[in-house]
């Protein structure tokens, strides 16, 4: 049996069919595909398939369903993300859930530079933090799949594990890795963190931010590492004067997250988890590489992010020398 | 010796074919992409025949004088150093500072391949 197939057996199930499928780019552990579906109550729409690959970006990686429960959770918390519909499914072996088409750009180079959202980028900012402020409101204990009281040296642990399993030597990250040990925060408070939170996973339209995709790294953690991750150099696009996302300042986005109702950190703060956030995204880099390379899964696009780990090295020195800097000056002070 | 033409005309045959004949034959958003990432990957193979031997052997000299190492390939040394730091053998200054210097050389090594782009612009402070 085929995948389409599978699908249309499912939808049976809810009175409904299936008109065409088509299959989306990107996506290195999961494959997702824009469905047309017709026969039941709501009549003929697009939907977005989502399916399991086998893969993963990182050990942490939450499945298919445990997606949809995040969606769910997140659409019940006021949150603009896509509406899941019907249930979690399995097709040929593999989880899959089909949810609601948003209408709108997701590619980063186009949000931050094209001038069709000059508009948005005016209130991304302002609609960002928002959104996330009630992302890190949501109960994790209501999620009963996320790995309880992930420390900051937990994480780094993992991470560790993450880049020994590629076998290779990496200093630039080991330095990286280092610093985050010596300085690591203690966090004062443990919420539902997204995980991958950055311009290029928002579905915009011109008039700002409609949905928040990608919940696949989803964990219980510390908030300050979903601000960090916005503000990862490989997420500006392109526009390094705008280090949050290439729309605004770190300073501004601080402002923005406060001004909606989230505590307070400091600039320090989030600088420690803007490093973390490109120690993370070079090992998994590296990670996705060396599962092509094992033979899990061949892609030309897999095999290429090997070599992209060294643009996050190249960002992580530099963090690194700026922060060896400041810390340099306060003990001067 | 094999005839011509040699590994980097041959790559650079096949760069052309994907960039000139394939991609206008694709469609949808996906095989485009894949199209520019394969084109892309021949365009690092290309810098790397060209200059990927020499950078290999400024990187183990320099790892062998920071190591104090006779020999060893570079692959091993960038895991004698990984382990090094993560032990914490190089939290102080000035060792700390000789590690950096060495480690940076060689993330601007990888990257003059990798993506030259990036590194001039990089290193002209964008």
């Amino acid at each position: 049996m085929s995948i389409k197939e599978a699908l249309e057996s499912r939808l049976a199930g809810y009175g409904a069919h299936l008109v065409s499928m088509r299959r989306l780019a990107g996506g290195a552990s999961q494959e997702a595909w824009i469905v047309r579906v017709g026969g039941d109550a709501q009549g003929e729409r697009d939907l977005v398939l989502r399916r399991d690959m086998g893969g993963s970006l990182s050990s942490a990686a939450r499945t298919r369903a445990e997606e949809y429960a995040l969606l769910k959770a997140a659409y019940e918390a006021g949150v603009r993300v896509p509406r899941v519909v019907y249930e979690p499914m399995m097709l040929e072996g593999r989880q899959a859930f089909l949810m609601e088409h948003l209408a709108g750009e997701t590619i980063g180079r186009r949000l931050v530079r094209d001038e069709a959202f000059a508009r948005a980028r005016d209130v991304l900012p302002e609609q960002t933090m928002g959104a996330l402020v009630r992302i890190h409101a949501i109960d994790p204990a209501r999620l009963p799949f996320l790995v309880k009281g992930q420390g900051v040296l937990d994480l780094l642990a993992a991470l560790e594990r993450d880049l020994d399993n590629c076998g290779e030597g990496h200093p630039a990250l080991e330095l990286g890795l280092r610093w985050l040990h010596l300085n690591a925060p203690h966090p004062e408070r443990t919420t539902l963190v997204h995980g991958d939170f950055r311009v290029g996973n928002f579905v915009v339209g011109p008039d700002g931010l409609r949905g928040v995709l990608d919940w696949e790294l989803a964990h219980a953690g510390d908030p300050d590492e979903d601000l960090g991750w916005f503000c990862v150099r490989a997420w500006r696009f392109g526009r390094n004067d705008l280090a949050a996302g290439g729309i605004t300042t770190r300073e501004h986005l601080l402002e923005a997250y406060r001004a909606a109702g989230g505590h307070g950190l400091s600039l320090e703060r989030l600088r420690y988890w803007e490093l973390y956030g490109n120690v993370k995204w070079g090992i998994g880099a590296l990670s996705q590489a060396a599962r092509h390379l094992r033979g899990e899964e061949i892609s030309i696009e897999l095999a290429t992010l090997g070599r992209l780990a060294a643009e996050m090295e190249l960002e992580t020195l530099h963090l690194l020398e700026q922060a060896w800097q400041r810390q340099y000056a306060e003990r001067s002070d | 010796m094999q005839d011509r033409p040699d590994a980097g005309e041959l790559i650079a045959a096949v760069r052309s074919f994907l960039e000139h004949e394939v991609l206008p034959t694709q469609s949808d958003q996906r095989g485009r992409f894949r199209t520019l990432v394969a084109a892309n990957a021949l365009a690092i193979v290309q810098r790397e025949l060209a200059a990927g031997a020499s950078a290999a052997q400024h990187e183990g000299d320099r790892l062998r004088a920071l190591l104090g190492s006779q020999d060893g390939d570079v692959r091993a040394l960038r895991l004698e150093l990984a382990r090094h730091i993560r032990a914490g053998e190089a939290d102080e200054s000035p060792r700390r500072d000789a590690v950096y210097a060495a480690t940076l050389a060689s993330v601007e090594a990888k990257l003059a391949i990798a993506n030259p782009k990036l590194l001039e612009l990089v290193q002209d402070g964008g």
